[in-house]
């Protein structure tokens, strides 16, 4: 039994178009996908079906979020747009739209109170899911180019910039980490032990940053990453790094070794997103071809 | 319905008679077929005569309707029967039966109906047998009655008598007790399994094979306590008035439910009784109490308790609860087994808060030698002086202040030129030349690279080279030129300090004229005749011209071509970038800043707030509005701005002493000087602030230096003669490159100009007299009136700074609150590299100085990654095609009209923008529009630079997609790059 996925189980088809984010919910029973076919879907991984389709964006969707209770979702979009969803009944709760570019991910933190989204206008903005306030709580402008991705864990917003940087924001201590990592960002996110970021860059690297220090603790390569938003991911035992390529393929790497266990051949094109399952050994993936694939 | 049989019929009749005069209105009714009267179809809305029309029970039976169930009309119109009355019913014998009659029963005699009554009226209860619930308790209570009986007898033969009577009577046990008896149960016995004892017993008893039954211990029925009473207390026993109320109510209650059960129909006697005389067509339901005896007593609801719902729930709400209830109920648990009686499994899932682990106490660490401490301060606190506590909290020390201490600088040196008449200056040192005339570093260096003059004194050149070099900072090590230069060879110190005076008039005679301008002139030949001592005039004949284009064009290139020779500034970026390239990342590549998260947020993220005594309208967030822009022009951005420009220019405010040329040379004087040259208008104590922030801390304790220098040595006798001017001359440095003061002016005019205008108005008031007399004759040239006037705005301010107590020189020479913020942050610069900094920033002039207004330029280059996006994924929607490539060409269009407009508009709106931007509580489209305006324009300059970082289409060939259906993608991904191209090329605010 080896401990990351290694064949595909399930491909998830619905989407017209690409995909541009893939996410499992809080307890790994569904995923959600939103792509530039502007809807947003529910999937049932285990049983390939389509639970629903959210429909209200005006443009791409390309970030999305499950709240904590698994009760909301959050979407944003290139119609700058962030979009509270209800999922029982696909209504939309709340549409904020202040941002002045596309907006490129969003999360919920971990009360599920607060949306943070980060855009191409080069902020981050923090919104209020609880009052009916649409206008954002706080701006972040110190990133210096667009961003790419936001995680939102614990009382920490990680956010990763084309700018080079990563940025940590701690709420507690109120102090911002910025580490400079050179190429632009395409992802940021924190492991599941919360002490390491997983950085995919544009110079064909995922590289493993201490998140107290911010030093290097590993560095993997093998995979095609130059031109798009490619994320990687570790898994939920943070054993393994998992990335997509963009020649369709998605590697593996052995955390510790830093040596390539396994790439999996998903498609013909780039495997943009990847979410890995909380608790089991699986995850899904999807990109330009449109199909999220679930693999264990 | 009636209405419409009516017409037909009318209409039927008249066509039989014959006459075709009649109007028909509307569509008649389909004539009934024979079909549909064999299938019973009828329609309901038909006329029916009246002695047709039938009534049915619920059951469809033809029913008879009469007086007997309350109704209005009965019988044969409303007699009873038939036409002819009551028909006997034909006579039947039962004499072939006879044997099969017996005795008839009332249900023999009744209809459906009233079996459905007696059914109704029935209960079905356990027999005394089976009654498992009632049964060993009745059986209980009889035999403690039979006790409490045998006792009162008092006789033990009767008790006997009765037990044996017990023993030999049946027993009525119910059938669980026999059942119970069975299974080797007996009464006083608790049931269960039988049990070990517990081992103390076992000696004893003896054995340890002995089992016992269980205790029979009553079962306590622990009920919540509901109400907000103490413990034990019962509201009724202590407040007799409640308990009166609720028996009241449970008497109206019972009333109630009786009517309701009468409303229902369930429980008849009452029917009869009270609802007699209504229509059988009256609808049960109707709650309208006919009787309009509503005789619920209000009172009552003032003492609800709690464990009485106030209103009790209605027969059908309670039958629908308990239905939804028992649907609730029949939900199993996790583990499969039904949830216990009473409870109901919850549809939401118990949240669990979170849990922080405790901290940790380190195990050196001692409470108790904290305490002591504590003690140690604590004990003599009354008897310390303020400073000692201060001391203790950290604070600076107060030091003591004089009356001088609360005037403004300007004042002060004002008031020591005064002084300096009456006050003794002291001997001052022949062999060394001290407050001479000083110049800006960066007029120094320009004077350096122009024309160098007194050609025929090569001595005096070599000296005048010499001052230059010196004011540009280039003899000492810390750039900063001497104030103290020991007399030349062969002059006297009179003679020397005339010589310095000659010197900075020169230098700012012969400096280039700007860097724009003198790229365009070719040097004149000058010829000078400088008599050192009559006249101080230049003479200078300008034999030059106007650059060819040629000449100017390859003057560019090669100027362009030192500057990509030269190697850039090393900046602290590439610093990071070197470690990032040598993978060093840690504290190379780590910054940290203060993160000032809002108060809301904090509250939302559930922590403390980090910075609880900052202020979010100073600091980083400054500057910012609402909607989170910032402005172009914000205090923070110009603070910047500023700084950038002092460490560029290498500019020092606090000169000491800056000789006004333009005052007393006639050739200077026809020239109008740049409004930079202009006296200093008003400035604000933001403007000072920020000018002492934007120092290097060298300068400042330079300065601080100088300051101190000119209080103690007051200046030459001449120079005081005209103290006001000079006082605003020292202030203003000459600096040409500095921006109009008008644009600062406009930038914080809402902060300042309220106060300013109060202050005035105050001042007019106040002191008109002293303004007056302060006013000097003025020359024609009118911009020396503008200056004058100026001058005298300024001495009024600084009289009005006066007021307001300024704290000691530290409010000018240390950081503004907002640098402070910033932690100490190493830097990473050799000296070397400092140098080649400074210096590269020395050759740059006007163009540093006009950066900031410029939208984003080469600092632009937008990297910019892509999702993204092929054109094949829209081969599906072809169907789409049309309206989307329409909306790209309408969009096309509204952009080309935009930027039309825009152009027109761009010149104004960039100067308005400025001045308007802080009154107008500019909305964010107008921002977003000036955003527009400069993306436009920049966007020409940038294309060579973000060609490399156009958002990529991906040219992904999907097949698997093209059986769908092929075409539109093309128009679609074509208008999609553009657009990208276009939002790659805009500025952000930031930028600005």
């Amino acid at each position: 039994m080896v401990a990351y996925p290694t064949h595909c189980d399930q491909s998830l088809k619905g989407h017209k178009g690409p995909i541009s984010q893939v996410c499992y919910n809080k307890s790994g029973q569904y995923c959600l996908s939103g792509g530039r076919d502007r809807t947003v879907r529910l999937w049932n991984p285990a049983t390939g079906m389509e639970v629903h389709s959210y429909n209200g964006h005006g443009r791409d969707v390309l970030g999305v979020s499950v709240s904590p209770d698994n009760g909301r979702l959050a979407s944003c979009g290139a119609d700058r747009a962030v979009i509270l969803w209800d999922v029982g009944t696909g209504a939309i709760l709340r549409r904020y739209t202040a941002h002045w570019e596309r907006v490129n991910d969003v999360d919920f933190n971990e009360q599920g109170t607060v949306l943070v989204s980060g855009s191409f206008d080069a902020t981050i903005r923090i919104w209020d899911c609880r009052s009916s306030n649409f206008s954002p709580i706080q701006v972040l402008e110190d990133c210096k180019d667009t961003i790419m991705s936001i995680q939102v864990k614990d009382v920490e917003i990680i956010a990763g910039s084309t700018d080079g940087k990563v940025r940590t924001y701690d709420l507690r201590n109120g102090k911002l980490a910025e580490d400079y990592i050179g190429p632009p960002i395409t992802s940021a996110r924190l492991s599941n032990d919360g002490n390491c970021i997983l950085v995919s860059t544009l110079d064909d690297t995922v590289r493993l940053m201490d998140k107290a220090n911010g030093t290097l603790l590993n560095e993997f390569k093998g995979h095609k990453h130059n031109e798009f938003k490619v994320e990687s991911v570790m898994s939920n035992t943070d054993a393994y790094a998992i990335s997509g390529s963009e020649n369709g393929q998605i590697y593996i790497w052995d955390v510790l070794e830093g040596t390539t266990v396994k790439t999996l051949q998903s498609q013909d094109t780039i495997v943009t997103s990847i979410d890995y399952h909380p608790s089991d050994v699986a995850m899904v993936t999807a990109g330009n071809d449109g199909v999220v694939r679930v693999w264990s | 319905m009636s209405r419409y049989g009516d017409n037909k019929q009318q209409s039927t009749t008249e066509t039989k008679g014959g006459s075709d005069s009649h109007i028909v209105f509307g569509t008649p009714f389909p004539e009934q077929t024979e079909r549909d009267r064999r299938q019973g179809l009828t329609d309901s809305g038909q006329f029916v005569p009246t002695w047709k029309q039938e009534v049915r029970d619920e059951k469809g039976r033809r029913r008879f309707h009469g007086a007997f169930t309350g109704g209005f009309s009965a019988g044969y119109y409303n007699t009873v029967g038939s036409k002819e009355g009551w028909t006997p019913s034909s006579f039947v014998s039962s004499r072939s039966a006879r044997t099969d009659q017996h005795a008839s029963r009332p249900e023999d005699f009744m209809d459906e109906e009233d079996l459905q009554e007696i059914a109704n009226a029935r209960k079905l209860v356990a027999t005394d047998e089976f009654d498992v619930l009632g049964g060993t308790e009745r059986e209980m209570a009889a035999r403690k009655r039979q006790q409490q009986e045998d006792e009162a007898r008092g006789s033990g033969i009767g008790f006997l008598g009765t037990s044996l009577m017990d023993m030999v009577g049946p027993t009525n046990d119910s059938v669980g007790i026999r059942l119970l008896r069975k299974l080797g149960w007996k009464p006083g016995q608790g049931i269960g399994p039988r049990k070990k004892i517990h081992v103390d017993y076992v000696e004893i008893v003896g054995r340890d094979d002995v089992t016992f039954a269980p205790r029979d211990t009553p079962i306590v029925d622990f009920k919540s306590k509901t109400n907000s009473f103490g413990l034990g207390y019962e509201l009724e026993k202590h407040v007799p008035q409640v308990a009166e109320m609720r028996r009241l109510r449970q008497l109206q209650q019972g009333e109630d439910d009786e009517e309701e059960r009468a409303a229902f129909g369930m429980e008849n006697n009452i029917i009869n009784k009270k609802r007699f005389g209504l229509s059988a067509f009256e609808d049960d339901e109707d709650d309208v109490d006919v009787y309009g005896n509503d005789r619920r007593d209000y009172h009552h609801t003032l003492y609800d308790l709690d464990d009485q719902p106030q209103q009790r729930p209605s027969k059908r709400t309670k039958t629908v609860s308990s239905t939804y209830e028992s649907s609730k109920k029949k939900t199993p648990c996790n583990d499969g087994r039904l949830p216990l009686k009473g409870f109901i499994l919850s549809d939401q899932p118990q949240e669990l808060g979170e849990w922080y682990q405790p901290p940790q106490v380190p195990d050196d660490y001692n409470e108790h030698q904290h305490l002591e401490q504590q003690h140690a301060t604590a004990e003599p606190r009354y008897n310390m002086s303020s400073e000692e506590r201060g001391i203790i909290l950290g604070e600076k020390p107060i030091e003591p202040r004089s009356v001088f201490d609360y005037i403004p600088d300007k004042s002060k040196d004002r008031l020591d030129n005064v002084l300096k008449f009456f006050v003794d200056k002291g001997p001052i040192d022949p062999t060394k030349l001290t407050d001479f005339p000083t110049i800006s570093k960066q007029q120094a260096n320009m004077a350096l690279r122009g024309y160098m003059p007194f050609g025929d004194n090569l001595k005096k050149q070599a000296r005048y080279r010499h001052y230059l070099e010196n004011q540009a900072g280039l003899k000492t090590q810390d750039g900063e030129p001497m104030t103290t230069i020991p007399v030349p060879e062969g002059l006297t110190h009179e003679q020397g300090m005339k010589e310095m005076d000659e010197f900075a008039k020169a230098a700012r005679i012969f400096r280039p004229i700007s860097a724009m301008m003198s790229g365009r002139f070719t040097s004149a030949s000058t010829t000078t005749t400088a008599s050192s001592s009559s006249s101080t005039i230049e003479h200078t004949s300008f034999e030059g011209g106007l650059k060819t284009e040629a000449q100017w064009r390859k003057e560019k290139e090669l100027r362009e071509k030192e500057e990509a020779e030269k190697p850039k500034p090393v900046t602290e970026k590439s610093q990071e970038a070197q470690a990032a390239a040598m993978k060093m990342f840690g504290q190379l590549t780590r910054t940290v800043k203060p993160f000032y998260p809002s108060k809301l947020v904090c509250k939302r993220f559930n922590v403390r707030n980090p910075h609880p005594d900052h202020d979010p309208s100073k600091g980083s967030t400054g500057g910012r509005t609402q909607a989170g822009s910032r402005d172009a022009l914000s205090e923070d951005k110009m603070d910047e701005m500023l700084r950038y420009q002092s460490t560029a220019g290498g500019r020092n405010t606090n000169k000491p002493k800056a000789i006004d040329l333009w005052k007393d040379d006639p050739t200077l004087n026809a020239v109008i000087p740049k409004p930079s040259d202009r006296p200093k208008p008003p400035s604000t104590a933001a403007m000072e602030s920020i000018s002492s922030s934007t120092l290097p801390p060298s300068s400042t304790l330079v300065s601080k230096q100088t300051l101190e220098q000119q209080q103690q040595q007051p200046s030459l006798p001449q120079q005081e003669s005209d103290d006001t001017k000079k006082s605003s001359a020292a202030e203003e440095p000459s600096d040409y490159e500095r921006p109009s003061m008008d644009i600062f002016k406009a930038i914080f005019e809402n902060s300042d100009d309220d106060e300013e205008e109060e202050e005035e108005e105050e001042e007019k008031e106040h002191k008109p007299a002293n303004t007056e007399s302060q006013r000097q004759p003025l020359p024609n040239s009118q911009q020396q009136q503008q200056q004058k006037r100026d001058q005298v705005k300024q001495e009024e301010e600084d009289d009005q700074l006066i007021g307001p107590p300024l704290p000691p020189e530290l409010s000018t020479l240390t950081n503004k609150s907002g640098v402070d913020a910033e932690p100490f942050r190493p830097k990473f610069n050799r000296p070397a590299e400092r140098s080649s900094l400074t210096a590269e920033f020395k050759i740059a002039s006007e163009r540093v100085v006009v950066e900031p207004f410029k939208p984003r330029s080469h600092t632009s280059k937008r990297r910019h990654i892509s999702v993204s996006d092929d054109e094949d994924e829209d081969e599906e929607q072809k169907g789409k095609k049309t309206e989307e490539s329409d909306d790209s060409e309408e969009d096309e269009k509204r952009r080309q009209r935009r930027r039309k407009k825009d152009k027109k508009r761009h010149k104004k709106t960039h100067k308005k923008e400025k001045r308007k931007k802080e009154k107008s509580s500019s909305s964010s489209r107008k921002r977003h529009r000036h955003r527009h305006d400069d993306s436009d324009d920049s966007e020409e300059d940038n294309e060579l630079n973000n060609a490399v970082w156009v958002e990529k289409e991906t040219n992904v060939k999907k097949k698997s997609t093209t059986s769908h259906s092929s075409g539109r993608s093309h128009s679609y991904s074509d208008e999609s790059s553009s657009k990208k191209t276009k939002s790659s090329a805009r500025p952000r605010a930031s930028d600005l």
